[in-house]
C-alpha cells in the first residue's frame, strides 16, 4: 500500500466521521404514517388508564352496594388496590425481586431494542428498521398493557387480602401519614359505628382510594414511559436518528414524483391510442432535458439537510434553541418570492446580468453557462420562421420545458456548492441572491410563453383554439416548479448556518 | 436525449479519482465527442442514453457521473445506493489512481449493500500512453490480475480516439441483464437500481399480444 492511499483512506474515514451522516444517506425511507406510532404509544396509556379507572369505578360500585354489610370488605378493596400498586411499583422499576410481569416486559423491550440495533439504523435497510421500530413499539406496548392489566384486574381480592391485609390495615392506621385524606380515612376505620352512619365519608373514602389508584397509576406510567425512553434511546441520545427517521416523512409527496408519474401516464395514454408518433408532452420534455432527475437529486439532498437540521437541532434548548430557529426563519423568509410583480418580464440582457450577480455571491464554482446557451437558443428559436399553428405551439412547451430544466439543474449544483461550502458568513446575501434568481427565472419563462402566445395570436384571431392557453399552463406550472425547487434550498442553506 | 422505447433502466456510477476522466470517458459514451479542456466535475452530473442488447431488450442507462474531489465525498455517497452497477475508473498513467480502486470498490459495495453490484474496471487515457506522450504507470496484466481477483470485467479506454469506450458500457450492461435472467437482480420498490421502461408498464404478455395483433387491426 503506498503512502497516497493511506492519505486516502484516512481523509475518507475522515469525511465519514460520526456526524450521523450514515443515516442521513438512506433518503428513500418508505412512508410511514408517523401518527400511527405516536398513537402506539399513547395508546396503552389511555388504556392502562381505563384499566386503573375500571377498576376503581367497580370498587365503588361494589362499595355503595355493599357498604353497610362489612368493614373487612373495604379492608380487601383498598389492600387490593395497594397491591396493586406495589406491584405496578415492581413492574416499573423493574426490580429484581418481582417475579411475575415486571422482568419479562423489561425483557421484551430489552429484546426488541436490541434486534433493531442490530439490523442498524444506519444501514441501507432503513425502511425495515422503521418497520421493525414499529413492531418494537407495539410489542414493547402490548406488554406493558398486558403487564399493567394482570397487574391491576387479574388477582383475586382474597388472595391479595390474605397475603396484605395486615399490613394494610397498619398502614393506614399510622398517624404519621402526613395525607389529609389519608387521615379521614383512617379515622372511619377507627371508629366503626362512625363509619356506617356516615354514607358520605365512605364515598369519599372509596374517591381517595381511588384517586390515590389513578395517580399511583400515573406515576407508574410515567415509570414505565421513562424506562422505555430510555431502552430506546440506548445507543441514540436524543432519539435522533429515530426522530430523523420520522420527521422526514412529514414531508409532502415529492414534486419530482408527481411529475414523473404524469410523464408515465401521458406515455401510457398516448400508446393506448395507438399512436405512432408520441406527442412529446410539457412532462416528458422536462425529463428529457434532464429536469426531473436534477430535481429528484435536489430533493434528495434537501431531504438530507432536513434531517440533519432536526439531529442538530434536537442537541439545543431554551433560548439557544429560540435563537437558531429565529435564524432559520429569517433564512426562510428571505427565500420566499414576494408576488408583488407577477407580470415583470426580463430581456436576455437583464437576464444574464441578473445570473452573473447572483452566481458570483452564491458560489462561483457553479457555472451558469448552459442556462444561458438554452435561454439564448429558446430566443433564437423563436425569432425563426414558423410554418404552422401547431409547431408555434410545440416549440412553446419544448423552450419551457428546456428552460425549466436548466433552472433545476443549477438550483441543484447551487444546492451542491452551498452544501459543502464551509464560508457561512454570508447566507443571508446567498439567500436573498436565491430568490433573485428564482424571480429571473421565473420573469424569463413569462417572457417566453408571452411572446409564442403573441405568435399563436396571428394564427388563432378569433381564439377558437386551445394553444395560447395551453402555452400560459404550461408556463405557470414551470414557474411553480421552479418556485418549489428553489424552495428545496431552504433546508440546505439554513444548515449552513448551524 | 435518451429514446422513449426501452425495456430496463439501468443506474450506473461512475466512480474513482480526480481528474482520471470519468467526465471524457462519459461525455464521449454520450456525444461521441472527446472535449479538450473540461471544468471538475461539480458534485454529480447525470447522463442517460438508451442501448440495445443484442438480440435482448432495450436498456436505458442512467449514469451518474460523480466528483472525485474529496470535498464532494460526502455529496457523492449518497448516490450509491440506487446504483445498480459501478464503473471503477483509474488512469493509467496514475499509479495512485490504480492504487485506490479497492478503497472505492469497497466504499460502493458497502453502500450499494444488500444489493451485489456489477463493477468493471476502466482504465483511461490509453492515447496518451499509445502516442508516447505520457509514461504507463499500469500494466495491462496488473489490471487483468485485479479483475480475475475479483472476478470483474476489465478494459482500457481512451475518450479521445473513443477506443473501447463503447465496450465498457456494453459489457456492465450485459452483465446485469444476465443477473435479472437469472433471477438474482429484481425490481425492487424503493431501489431505483433497476427498473422496468415504457414497453413494461403494460405486462410482457400483454405487449406481446398487442404486436401480434396490430396487422389484423383486431386492437382496440
Amino acid at each position: 500500500m503506498s503512502d497516497s492511499e493511506v492519505e486516502f483512506e484516512s481523509a475518507d474515514e475522515g469525511s465519514q466521521g460520526g456526524d450521523g451522516w450514515e443515516i442521513e444517506s438512506d433518503f428513500d425511507l418508505p412512508d410511514v404514517k408517523p401518527l400511527s406510532v405516536e398513537s402506539k404509544l399513547i395508546g396503552p396509556t389511555l388504556s392502562a388508564l381505563s384499566n386503573v379507572s375500571d377498576k376503581v369505578n367497580t370498587e365503588q360500585n361494589f362499595k355503595r352496594e355493599n357498604e353497610n354489610t362489612k368493614q373487612s370488605e373495604k379492608n380487601d378493596a383498598s389492600s387490593a388496590v395497594a397491591m396493586a400498586q406495589s406491584k405496578l411499583d415492581k413492574l416499573v422499576v423493574n426490580n429484581d425481586n418481582c417475579t411475575q410481569p415486571g422482568p419479562k416486559v423489561s425483557e421484551v423491550v430489552q429484546n426488541e431494542i436490541k434486534q433493531t440495533n442490530t439490523q442498524g439504523w444506519g444501514g441501507w435497510s432503513s425502511g425495515w428498521s422503521v418497520n421493525s421500530l414499529l413492531s418494537t413499539a407495539s410489542a414493547l406496548t402490548n406488554q406493558v398493557s398486558q403487564g399493567i392489566t394482570n397487574v391491576i384486574g387479574a388477582p383475586a381480592p382474597e388472595q391479595l387480602a390474605s397475603v396484605d391485609k395486615d399490613k394494610e390495615i397498619k398502614d393506614l392506621k399510622e398517624p404519621k401519614v402526613n395525607d389529609e385524606l389519608t387521615e379521614e380515612s383512617s379515622e372511619s376505620i377507627l371508629d366503626t359505628n362512625y363509619f356506617l352512619s356516615n354514607v358520605s365519608q365512605i364515598t369519599k373514602i372509596v374517591e381517595t382510594t381511588g384517586s390515590k389508584i389513578i395517580s399511583g397509576g400515573l406515576d407508574t406510567l410515567e415509570t414505565v414511559g421513562k424506562k422505555t425512553l430510555e431502552v430506546l434511546q440506548d445507543g441514540d441520545p436524543g432519539l435522533r436518528k429515530k426522530r430523523a427517521i420520522f420527521f422526514q416523512n412529514t414531508e409532502k409527496i415529492n414534486l419530482s414524483q408527481v411529475l414523473q408519474e404524469a410523464k408515465e401516464k401521458a406515455e401510457v395514454e398516448s400508446k393506448q391510442n395507438n399512436q405512432v408518433e408520441i406527442r412529446k408532452g410539457y412532462a416528458y420534455l422536462l425529463d428529457s432535458f434532464q429536469g426531473l432527475i436534477h430535481l429528484e437529486s435536489l430533493e434528495l439532498l434537501s431531504k438530507q439537510c432536513q434531517m440533519k437540521l432536526q439531529t442538530v437541532l434536537l442537541s439545543y434548548s431554551g433560548t439557544q434553541l429560540t435563537d437558531i430557529q429565529d435564524k432559520l426563519d429569517q433564512i426562510k423568509d428571505l427565500c420566499y418570492l414576494d408576488y408583488d410583480d407577477d407580470e415583470k418580464i426580463m430581456t436576455i440582457e437583464e437576464f444574464k446580468n441578473s445570473l452573473i450577480t447572483c452566481i458570483n455571491q452564491i458560489s462561483t464554482d457553479v457555472k451558469i453557462e448552459k442556462i444561458l446557451r438554452v435561454s439564448h437558443l429558446i430566443d433564437e428559436k423563436s425569432n425563426k420562421e414558423f410554418d404552422s399553428e401547431d409547431s408555434i405551439h410545440d416549440e412553446a412547451i419544448s423552450a419551457l420545458a428546456e428552460l425549466t430544466a436548466a433552472a433545476m439543474e443549477l438550483f441543484y449544483k447551487l444546492g451542491e456548492m452551498i452544501m459543502i461550502d464551509t464560508q457561512n458568513q454570508l447566507v443571508t446575501v446567498k439567500a436573498e441572491k436565491l430568490s433573485l434568481l428564482n424571480e429571473s427565472v421565473c420573469c424569463r419563462i413569462r417572457f417566453i410563453a408571452n411572446k409564442y402566445a403573441s405568435l399563436l395570436t396571428k394564427y388563432d384571431a378569433d381564439g377558437t383554439s386551445n394553444n395560447i392557453s395551453d402555452v400560459y399552463l404550461e408556463s405557470s406550472n414551470s414557474s411553480s416548479y421552479i418556485q418549489d425547487a428553489a424552495q428545496l434550498l431552504i433546508p440546505i442553506l439554513q444548515l449552513s448556518v448551524i | 436525449m435518451a429514446d422513449l422505447m426501452f425495456d430496463y433502466q439501468f443506474r450506473l456510477i461512475l466512480i474513482g479519482d480526480s481528474t482520471v476522466g470519468k467526465s471524457s470517458l462519459l461525455k464521449f459514451f454520450n456525444d461521441g465527442k472527446f472535449v479538450e479542456v473540461s471544468d471538475p466535475t461539480v458534485g454529480v452530473d447525470f447522463f442517460a442514453r438508451t442501448i440495445q442488447i443484442p438480440s435482448g431488450p432495450r436498456i436505458k442507462l442512467q449514469l451518474w457521473d460523480t466528483a472525485g474531489q474529496e470535498r464532494f465525498r460526502s455529496i457523492t455517497k449518497s448516490y450509491y445506493r440506487n446504483s445498480v452497477g459501478a464503473l471503477l475508473i483509474y488512469d493509467i498513467t496514475k499509479r495512485a489512481s490504480f492504487d485506490h480502486i479497492p478503497v472505492w470498490m469497497n466504499d460502493a459495495k458497502r453502500h450499494i449493500e444488500p444489493h451485489r453490484p456489477v463493477f468493471v474496471l476502466v482504465g483511461c487515457k490509453l492515447d496518451l500512453v499509445n502516442n508516447g506522450a505520457s509514461k504507463r504507470e499500469v500494466t495491462e496484466e496488473e489490471a487483468k490480475q485485479f479483475g480475475a481477483e475479483h472476478n470483474i470485467f476489465t478494459v482500457e479506454t481512451s475518450a479521445k480516439t473513443g477506443s473501447n469506450v463503447e465496450l465498457a458500457f456494453s459489457a456492465i450492461t450485459q452483465e446485469i441483464y444476465q443477473r435479472i435472467k437469472s433471477g438474482e437482480y429484481q425490481m425492487e420498490e424503493g431501489w431505483d437500481g433497476i427498473k422496468s421502461g415504457y414497453s413494461h408498464h403494460s405486462a410482457s404478455i400483454d405487449f406481446n399480444n398487442y404486436i401480434e395483433a396490430e396487422p389484423a387491426k383486431s386492437c382496440c
